[in-house]
């Protein structure tokens, strides 16, 4: 591989937009060009600039407050620390095999570059475990009410589990067995009080049916909670078809 | 686990910190290393700081205001409780922000299109990112934001064009010439060569910040 293509598929490399095919040859090259790999770091920074271009548009005002109730309500469940530290032994793990490998600064740089993915990769099993440490917390905390989701036409067998932990406003909901939303559609959950349907937002079913989701929201007085079909991106009052119900229980 | 959207938001234990007008890598540094201990107040100054930004490239990419929050959403709880592994001396924290949350929000989009419900968005010519930034908006944000406002703006339109597409969309070289009918000599070369001016532009302004 020339330079010339070498800094072709640079730019991709770095987006992590490379086709398979290439990403053994440019590495091969990067190995032994310390041109190209001193061109690669300098455009990293460019490539993400790209995105400072974009036409700004503030998010919504109660973004930062739901962002928090994330991150400091499992914090107060838990007791337990957020920190990650199988991200810091993946990273050293990373560069102790560049080395093994006899990898040259090119090979620590190709790890550097996939970094952000392994992160991100982290990121994710970090916040699944966390995820199931509040559900955890949440089925185990007192006042806990639950309910049985039924299909309304055909109520043979529930098909969902509802648990709302009225202390903390938490909801976690699991259904099974439900098809994907209809195109263009979303299903919605909600909280039915004697006055009002409160939306506890918005789910997808998985490729075998099943849901899990979760959810914080102040519903005092619940009596039942439904799953209504609604447009892409979910509706402030129900408006579609209700597909599951059930009514809240007693505290177990 | 299933995306979900909250239905309202709960009580912030923090009080709006004021957005930051400067974004010198020197306060990304402390304030990270203050996320990095769990410091609920620096983390709000550092979603004050980078929440426009980060949720304009999410709604740029995913078209769709719901699905941007969570990927906003996704990405701040990701450096809630990953700062402590990004190395400041390595890079600036706004191309490390930036990256997750491209990559974060274009992972979404391919869930979002197998399951058909943004399709006509990432297929809609009306939608994808070949609008001439403004450069009166450049007025408003950093000097850093302003060059690179200034370069995509000066960059002829196939460049830019081609550059918007591999950034907000993930799309490879066979991907574009694919999408655009161009031959795939054409497209490595006009994002090679819109890449190395965005770099130009943005070298003085790194020289001032260093």
């Amino acid at each position: 591989m020339t330079c010339e293509a070498c800094r072709d598929l640079a730019a991709m490399l770095v987006l992590d937009n490379l086709q398979e095919g290439d990403r053994q040859p440019l590495e091969a090259h990067l190995a032994g060009c310390a041109s190209c790999r001193e061109h690669m770091e300098g455009i990293q920074e460019a490539a993400a600039a790209i995105g400072l271009g974009v036409p700004m548009v503030a998010p919504p005002e109660d973004l930062r407050h739901r962002l928090f109730s994330r991150i400091v309500e499992p914090t107060v469940a838990t007791g337990t620390s957020r920190r990650t530290p199988p991200a810091r032994v993946w990273m050293a793990a990373s560069i102790a095999l560049a080395l093994a490998c006899g990898g040259s600064l090119a090979a620590a740089i190709m790890f550097g570059s996939q970094l952000a993915h392994e992160r991100s990769r982290n990121a994710e099993l970090a916040s699944m475990l966390m995820s199931r440490q509040e559900q955890t917390a949440l089925l185990l905390a007192g006042a806990v009410r639950v309910a049985s989701l039924h299909r309304p036409t055909t109520p043979q067998g529930p098909v969902g589990q509802v648990f709302w932990n009225r202390q903390r406003h938490s909801w976690l909901v699991a259904i099974a067995g439900m098809p994907s939303a209809p195109v263009g559609k979303t299903y919605q959950l909600w909280a039915v009080t004697s006055s009002a349907k409160l939306s506890l937002g918005t789910f997808e079913p998985d490729a075998h049916g099943d849901a899990v989701v979760q959810a914080d929201r102040r519903a005092s007085g619940a009596l039942a909670v439904a799953v209504s079909v609604e447009a892409a991106g979910g509706a402030l009052q129900p408006k579609g078809a209700i597909v599951l119900v059930g009514a809240l229980g007693h505290p177990s | 686990m299933s995306s979900i959207r909250p239905g309202s938001p709960c009580p912030s234990p923090l009080d709006r910190q004021p957005a930051s007008g400067g974004r010198s890598p020197g306060d990304d540094a402390s304030l990270l290393a203050r996320v990095a201990r769990h410091d609920q107040a620096a983390f709000g100054a550092l979603y004050d700081r980078y929440a426009t930004l980060l949720y304009s490239v999410s709604l740029k990419i995913l078209g769709i205001e719901v699905e941007a929050e969570e990927n906003m959403l996704d990405v701040f709880c990701q450096v809630w409780r990953t700062a402590g592994t990004f190395d400041v001396t390595r890079g600036r924290l706004e191309t490390w922000l930036l990256l997750i949350t491209r990559s974060r929000a274009l992972d979404r989009l391919r869930r979002l299109a197998r399951q058909e419900r943004v399709a006509a968005v990432a297929e809609d010519p009306a939608l994808l990112p070949v609008a001439l930034p403004d450069p009166e908006a450049a007025v408003l944000s950093s000097e850093r934001q302003q060059a690179v406002i200034r370069a995509l703006a000066g960059l002829p339109e196939p460049q830019r064009a081609m550059l918007e597409l591999a950034f907000y969309q993930g799309l490879s070289h066979s991907e574009i010439a694919e999408r655009t009918g161009e031959p795939l000599g054409t497209i490595k070369t006009r994002i090679r060569l819109g890449l190395g001016k965005l770099r130009l532009a943005l070298a003085p302004v790194q020289e001032v910040e260093a």
